[in-house]
């Protein structure tokens, strides 16, 4: 998994040699000097009491790397293209209009992006059940999934990982969003080995966490784990989302669907984009702790934490 | 049984004081009478109210179901103390018990399950439903040790295997378990418990710190099961941990949506309860109860008429 995000080049105009030439010498470019340097992004929400904070600028920001100031030496807000996995619960408790309604909620999402957008919606319940190519057309992508039903249990580390294996070549800031209960039952994966992909790769992961009072409790005790190994695997998603500098959006009922959708679309609109170039540099599969503060106002700050040095 | 059904919420909607349990008492004399008269017409009448449960839960009398439950199990255990009946007794009370777990009632069906296991200790479905309980509850061990049992009686059960190997594993006893998943895979068993048996082998394996025979595992087993999600998953997870990335990725490619498949994973089909292996009992215990017909006819008609009820 390629945790480099850009290359800087650096190359050096040269003129051409010694002897000064009998006519003047077109310019010529040659590549000097090679210098691969890791340029690593984060995505970044700020919010203050008052709501989503939207006029900062670069110098407005501090990135800590291992407690180390890193230089901001790239910035941007907003409207990056994003390639999005809406990966959606489709098992036995989704049955009937619940399924339809969250599909439909989905549209929300789809419907605001924009031209150089791209969303895959996966369906899935034990097993995949539909997966859409990349695409932002909302007809394209949602009606082939009009003839899928709800059924079967729920696996959703496995395709938690899928997800993040289907980003992995797209460009621009990758996005999963994951709207579930988030009880996981028959994965063949634990929710340790999705995150150790989660935390190589540059994907933000939001949760759309259905909490459905009116549906009865879930079963939190099966066969593959008890209920004590179930909370643990939900703990482990949350701080997999968190990691990941995504959120989670409660609701209690799958009416809310569209709404929590468009929450998250406005979240990544409102994003700020800044990239540096670690000075710490090794190579050596270690933890980096990250840490982003707003120097100018009292605020909160969410990205992710860290990342691996590869 | 619609019949009996029907008198019984008529006593109840009556309103009379005390209804349910004037109810249980002349229930209660009425087998004691047969008992004494007949005991091998409990058998049948064991039956009658397990399906009656079944019939007031449905209509959510859920008070009567109590009590038909409570009529069925006590029916089961008088009819196993007159001696010949201990596994049918067992049968019995497995099929009661099938209901309650089914049903969510996990204590109360276990409850049962324990008597039934006391009752005939060489039982595979009964052994499989509390083997199934413990690892919903998380008591591993418990769940090996009602197992180990299990296999030693019914080598030939694919189902008990499995599951023993699975909570060997999960008890430690990787080694153990990795014997028992080979010689599961050795052998012509159900497709979904070949493709458990593999996930878990390349578990074991992969918990020994053998991660390329792990990975040499699952490729075995996607070649012969290709269609198998999760076993490309797990596979591709695998590949990816090792650095082989295009490879995992031109794996996962090939992954083919299942939108109109009906039927179950093979994980999903291992959190269900053991079902299948009802089917035997049950016929079984329904071929006992219609022999015993006769005899419940000659019981009831020593009875007194039972006037009101």
């Amino acid at each position: 998994m390629p945790s480099l995000l850009g290359t800087l080049t650096l190359i050096s105009l040269l003129q051409g040699s010694a002897a000064p030439p009998a006519t003047p010498p077109e310019e010529e470019i040659r590549v000097d000097e090679s210098i691969e340097v890791e340029l690593r992004q984060l995505y970044v929400t700020v919010t203050s009491p008052g709501g989503p904070v939207r006029d900062l600028k670069a110098e407005d920001f501090e990135i800590l790397d291992n407690g180390v100031p890193q230089p901001v030496v790239t910035f941007a807000r907003g409207d990056i293209a994003l390639a999005a996995v809406l990966l959606v619960d489709a098992s036995a408790s989704m049955e009937g209009e619940r399924l339809k309604t969250a599909v439909a909620g989905a549209r929300a999402f789809i419907s605001r992006l924009q031209p150089d957008d791209e969303v895959s919606v996966m369906l899935f319940s034990d097993e995949l059940l539909s997966s859409t190519p990349f695409g932002h057309d909302p007809a394209t992508l949602l009606t082939p999934l009009e003839g899928v039903a709800a059924r079967g249990g729920t696996a959703i580390h496995d395709h938690l990982y899928l997800a993040f294996e289907k980003l992995e070549d797209r460009a621009g800031r990758s996005v999963v969003v994951l709207l579930s209960d988030g009880v996981d039952v028959e994965s063949a994966l634990e929710m340790r080995e999705v995150r150790w992909m989660a935390q190589r790769s540059q994907t933000l992961l939001y949760w759309i966490r259905l909490r459905d009072e009116t549906r009865g409790r879930i079963e939190r005790s099966t066969s593959w784990r008890d209920r004590a190994g179930h909370d643990a695997q939900i703990r482990l998603l949350e701080t997999t989302v968190a990691e990941s500098g995504g959120r989670i959006e409660e609701i209690p009922s799958v009416e809310q669907v569209g709404a929590a959708f468009q929450k998250i679309l406005r979240d990544l609109r409102e994003q700020y984009i800044l990239g540096f170039t670690p000075a710490i540099d090794r190579d050596d599969g270690t933890w980096h702790d990250i840490e982003v503060r707003v120097r100018r106002i009292a605020s909160r700050v969410r990205t992710r934490e860290g990342y691996f040095d590869h | 049984m619609k019949k009996l059904a029907e008198v019984e919420v008529a006593v109840i909607r009556q309103g009379a004081r005390d209804a349910l349990e004037d109810l249980r008492e002349v229930e209660t004399g009425t087998i004691d009478r047969l008992a004494r008269v007949e005991p091998e017409s409990l058998l049948p009448l064991v039956l009658l109210h397990a399906e009656l449960y079944r019939h007031l839960r449905r209509e959510k009398e859920y008070l009567l179901a109590e009590n038909a439950r409570r009529n069925a199990a006590e029916l089961a255990a008088r009819y196993a103390g007159h001696g010949t009946g201990a596994g049918i007794a067992a049968q019995a009370l497995l099929g009661l018990a099938a209901d309650l777990v089914a049903a969510g009632a996990r204590g109360a069906g276990q409850e049962l399950l324990d008597r039934a296991l006391a009752l005939d200790g060489s039982n595979e479905a009964v052994r499989l439903f509390l083997a199934s309980c413990h690892e919903k509850d998380g008591d591993y061990p418990r769940a090996v040790e009602i197992l180990s049992r299990l296999v030693e009686a019914h080598p030939d059960s694919f189902e008990g295997r499995l599951r023993l190997a699975v909570n060997l594993r999960r008890t430690g006893r990787g080694s153990e378990a990795e014997v028992h998943l080979r010689r599961l895979l050795a052998e012509a068993s159900p497709e979904w418990i070949q493709v458990v048996a593999w996930q878990g082998l390349a578990r074991a394996l992969l918990d020994a710190g053998r991660d390329r025979e792990a990975t040499l595992q699952l490729r075995q087993a996607l070649e012969r099961w290709p269609h198998q999600q999760q076993l490309a998953v797990q596979l591709a997870w695998m590949l990816r941990r090792q650095g082989a990335t295009a490879e995992a990725r031109e794996l996962l490619a090939g992954l083919h949506p299942k939108p109109d498949q009906a039927g179950r994973s093979p994980r999903h089909s291992y959190n269900q309860w053991p079902e299948t292996a009802l089917e035997q009992p049950r016929r079984s215990l329904l071929q006992q109860a219609l022999v015993r017909l006769s005899a419940l006819s000659r019981a009831l008609a020593t009875l007194p008429n039972q006037g009101g009820v």
